[in-house]
């Protein structure tokens, strides 16, 4: 029995005080079983669970210190309360030593051995209540463990989707701007190629030659880089390197070149000199500004401006200031807009999944993200980043 | 009499190198860097094959198919791309495109392209 009434096994060879303690214990409100016999009580312990074992220390055959020996070796929470009329210090330590609740010695008066009794159960209850509690625990842990587990795994698949959108997008600029160059390389080697090859052998014709077809194997292996790009999908795991956010900042910017050029954007950086490093995931953040840049080119008129500034926010903290002139969020989206699936583009153009991916990752990079905005005037959005995203544990995955 | 190649893209260095190894191999090329000089040179000049670039400022790489197919529909149209045909863009490919070839291109390939697309001309002028 757990929790409900106690039960009580009573063992003594003298009936009279078995029968005796039987019924103060009954009176108690407890359950109880008595014997009188050693050999029947550890019969009686193989059967049942008793919560406390009252049992006299001198028995023929079996004595009290064989029971409390069995008992605990089949029911370790169980008390084991020893009574003898032949009590001598020595045989109550030993007693207690071997794992004995309390020592009572003969002739006992009732009331010592109700406060015993009862003490005994308390314990064990306490005991009981506690396992239970630690089971309860352990389960609530594995439940939050694992819902979070999901969590980060559905977080993940998120990221991945968006990450693949927003290369889609892109991946034709980024192709535009590699394979341009690489192709002018490719022609004007090629033409220097006809023209040796048309040319009378010289000195050095074998050796040109040799040379230019090492330039075209060099443009293939880009072409081929290109290509990787184009079906580029990296795994998101946080991967942490030194870096300076200004060069993200740069970075993403020329990324977006192109974009700016065709709707004639008045792009304006105001990098703070000599910001401290980050140590934080580089191409996490990428795409975080990335996002946020492209939205803000998204949002505003062609001649509009995105102005991107740099700075440090106090001693843990860098930021970043994304503003555009645009068209601005109204108040009751600007609720929403870190939300999934929410978005206010055509559907072609957002999944509605870039701000809450982006919020995401800021805040598992121990970061925060702002936004201030107002109808036809613009919006601002201002990332926090910790200078030690691995500081900022707790966050970090 | 050789074949007439007009090429549109706004990277000078590409479009005037290409031209000129194009030339090289006995082709009566041109080379233009604007969307507006393809149209005019497609009225005053009409080549028999354009190399036409996808992304160019302006009216854009389409917007000068169009135009060119409704100025001679006989005149094939060769795509300059840096990406997959499937991928080129998100907007529908309009019809009219005798082909595409990847940059950076393979002269090759690109002299295959060339004199298919202008067999397909001369069958057409001649149907």
């Amino acid at each position: 029995m757990i929790m409900g009434i106690a039960k009580i096994l009573i063992v003594d060879d003298e009936k009279v005080t078995m029968k005796n303690l039987e019924h103060v214990m009954k009176k108690e409100g407890y359950e109880v079983v008595g014997t009188e016999s050693g050999q029947n009580a550890l019969k009686l312990l193989e059967e049942n669970q008793f919560d406390v074992v009252l049992t006299d220390l001198k028995m023929e055959k079996v004595d009290g210190m064989q029971i409390l020996k069995r008992c605990h070796e089949l029911h370790p929470d169980t008390e084991v309360i020893m009574i003898t009329g032949h009590a001598t210090l020595e045989s109550a330590i030993h007693a207690m030593k071997q794992g004995a609740f309390y020592y009572i010695a003969k002739p006992f008066k009732l009331d010592e051995v109700r406060k015993v009794v009862k003490e005994a159960v308390e314990k064990v209850k306490l005991k009981k209540e506690n396992i239970a509690l630690l089971d309860a625990k352990s389960s609530l842990e594995h439940a939050v463990k694992e819902a979070v587990g999901k969590l980060y795994e559905k977080q993940a698949q998120l990221i991945a989707a968006e990450k693949l959108a927003i290369l889609g997008l892109f991946a034709a600029g980024v192709a535009h701007e590699i394979n341009n160059p690489l192709a002018i390389i490719n022609e004007k080697a090629g033409l220097m190629k006809d023209i040796l090859e048309m040319s009378e052998n010289s000195k050095h014709k074998t050796r040109f030659l040799n040379l230019l077809d090492a330039i075209f194997e060099s443009v293939n292996r880009c072409r081929t880089v290109t290509h990787r790009i184009l079906g580029f999908a990296r795994k998101t795991e946080v991967s942490i390197e030194i870096f300076d956010l200004n060069d993200i900042i740069k970075h993403v910017t020329v990324f977006l070149e192109k974009e700016i050029l065709y709707k004639n954007i008045r792009l304006e950086l105001n990098l703070k000199k000599n910001l401290p490093e980050v140590r934080s995931d580089k191409g996490q953040l990428q795409q975080v500004f990335l996002n946020i840049i492209k939205n803000a080119i998204d949002a505003v008129e062609n001649g509009g401006l995105v102005a991107v500034s740099t700075d440090i926010k106090d001693e843990n903290m860098v930021k970043v200031s994304i503003k555009d002139n645009g068209h601005g969020i109204s108040g009751e989206d600007l609720k929403h807009i870190f939300e999934p699936f929410f978005t206010t583009k055509e559907k072609v153009k957002g999944t509605g999944l870039g701000l809450s991916i982006t919020y995401g990752i800021v805040k598992n990079l121990g970061g925060n993200i702002l936004v201030e905005s107002e109808a036809n005037k613009g919006t601002t959005f201002i990332v926090e980043i910790p200078t030690n995203s691995e500081l900022a544990k707790g966050e970090v995955v | 009499m050789s074949t007439k190649v007009l090429i549109v893209d706004d990277e000078v260095e590409f479009a005037s190198t290409l031209a000129e190894r194009l030339a090289l191999r006995n082709y009566d090329v041109k080379a233009v860097y604007h969307a507006e000089d393809a149209i005019t040179t497609a009225q005053s000049d009409p080549p028999d094959v354009v190399l036409l670039d996808l992304r160019m400022p302006g009216i854009g790489g389409f917007e000068v198919l169009k135009t060119i197919k409704k100025i001679d529909p006989t005149i094939e149209v060769i795509l300059l791309t840096g990406q997959p045909k499937t991928e080129v863009t998100g907007e529908e490919i309009p019809t009219g495109l005798f082909d595409y070839i990847m940059k950076p291109v393979d002269m090759g390939e690109l002299i295959v392209k060339i004199n298919n697309a202008n067999e397909k001309r001369n069958l057409s002028k001649h149907s």
